[in-house]
């Protein structure tokens, strides 16, 4: 197991982060101020899966709190809950993370693809019990399914970002290591 | 050593535990909280809205107007037809324009022989759209004016023509318009061929359904709906829409205003009337005036 450098683990921190507050401000600008004729798929979300699959050392809870409570004030979501939702289940995939390493891509797609029908469905149906307006499942079912489609995608963009900092680590250590 | 990495590796382990559930009651709790006490949690999001928004504007005025020339580009493409179109409709408009004409002319006429005095309240204050919400399923925009500029929750918003939304939430810059389509806006109406009552409901489409008419029948597509000042929240009389009906027979409005493009809007400076508290004393009654007290 490689260890990173703090300041290397610092410096991809703050990547994540900025990648994550640029994607949400991006989302608000006023180019589309009628109402959507097609879902979005939820860009945070699927990046932090990525990240969180590929470098699980990185992301620490409060780093996704972070992440995720900017974007909900900033998106008018209720606070809170869809941070909590995504925090769990990165944290979920968190634990599984290592043991997907060595599995086909197939295997890590589709467990990351029932974590996103599973907090879809439970952002769902918690708007429902707190009596919160909520939107017809139909629309939650194609924005989950757009998410699931993108997640390759957002591997592929990430991996020479994530591989690159692994690499160059791994010749950083390689005096130490003898030691 | 091995033991030693070990027992740190455990502390590590049960400080992230014990983050991690801190984490989870602590957004549980701001979420309950939002859902008891909304509008004091709404205030902390609309201060921070307002501290990161305009801060940004540097980096999305450029990105807009480019989207928008790239918008005007495409036009050019079908130049020839557009151009007739134009050709068209200007002559429609100069017909329209001495229509207009002839009925400033009544108007001005008929306002002289009633003596009207038009309210001065009705001033406004206009915006620059600094951001939209990001998600497919709210409906607002973020103007650019806020409280340093006298804005008050609950003033209507339009653009040139009709009605967009009104005002709900206000920070020290800017302030947040709940558009007509956004499901948690209701906005009381009036069909103007017949003086029905309605309200248009927001179902996140562009075009809203009307609720509650009372008779459905007398309404025809084409009726020009305006608001109707029920409430006392909005000034009556903004013009919202046109009906349209559905196949499957159900009434909605076609909205006046341009929610394609949203770009500059003029908030409606409108203080409610006041409120008449006292009944009034009996005919015949002088008041006591206050040189007898003395």
């Amino acid at each position: 197991m490689i260890e990173d450098p703090p300041l290397r683990i610092l410096r991809l921190r703050l990547t994540y982060l900025i990648i994550i507050i640029l994607v949400v401000l991006l989302q608000t600008l006023p180019i589309q101020t009628h109402p959507y004729q097609f879902v979005t798929p939820n860009l945070p979300m699927v990046i932090t899966f990525v990240w969180v699959m590929r470098r699980p050392n990185l992301m620490s809870p409060i780093l996704i709190t972070i992440a995720f409570l900017f974007a909900d004030i900033i998106l008018q979501r209720p606070p809170g809950l869809w941070t909590l939702i995504v925090l769990c289940a990165s944290m979920f995939l968190r634990m599984r993370a290592l043991s997907f390493r060595e599995l086909i891509f197939l295997y890590e797609w589709s467990l990351v693809a029932i974590v996103i029908t599973c907090s879809f469905i439970v952002y769902h149906f918690s708007l429902m019990f707190t009596f919160l307006p909520t939107h017809d499942l139909k629309l939650y079912a194609s924005q989950a399914l757009l998410t699931v489609m993108i997640y390759p995608i957002f591997i592929w963009i990430f991996r020479p970002m994530l591989r690159y900092a692994l690499s160059q680590t791994l010749q950083k250590q390689t005096p130490k290591a003898v030691r | 050593m091995a033991r030693d990495h070990n027992t740190s590796d455990r502390y590590a382990t049960t400080l992230g535990r014990l983050i991690l559930s801190a984490l989870i009651v602590l957004l549980l709790g701001l979420f309950l909280l939002w859902r008891i006490d909304s509008p004091r949690v709404e205030r902390v999001r609309m201060a921070v809205i307002d501290k990161v928004i305009p801060n940004f504007s540097w980096a999305t005025s450029p990105l807009t107007g480019a989207m928008n020339v790239l918008r005007s580009a495409r036009s050019y493409t079908r130049i020839y037809q557009q151009n007739q179109d134009l050709r068209r409709e200007l002559q429609q408009m100069m017909a329209w324009k001495e229509a207009a004409l002839q009925r400033e002319q009544e108007n001005a006429r008929l306002l002289d022989l009633n003596n009207v005095r038009l309210d001065p309240k009705f001033t406004k204050i206009t915006g620059v759209v600094l951001a939209d919400s990001g998600s497919p399923f709210r409906q607002t925009v973020l103007l650019n004016v806020g409280q340093r500029d006298g804005i008050i929750d609950g003033w209507a918003a339009m653009d040139g023509i009709g009605l967009v939304g009104r005002i709900a939430g206000v920070g020290e810059r800017t302030s947040r318009v709940i558009l007509l389509g956004d499901t948690s806006s209701r906005v009381a109406v009036k069909i103007e061929s017949n003086g029905q009552t309605a309200l248009v409901v927001g179902d996140n489409t562009s075009r809203p359904p009307i609720e509650f008419l009372e008779n459905s029948e007398t309404v025809y597509p084409g009726d020009r709906i305006v608001t109707s000042g029920d409430g006392g929240v909005f000034p009556s009389g903004i013009l919202v829409g046109q009906v349209t009906q559905t196949p499957s027979g159900r009434l909605r409005v076609r909205l006046a205003a341009d929610m394609q493009r949203l770009e500059f809007l003029r908030v409606i400076r409108h203080q409610p009337r006041e409120k008449i508290s006292t009944t009034g004393g009996l005919v015949g009654l002088r008041p006591i005036k206050p040189e007898s007290n003395q």
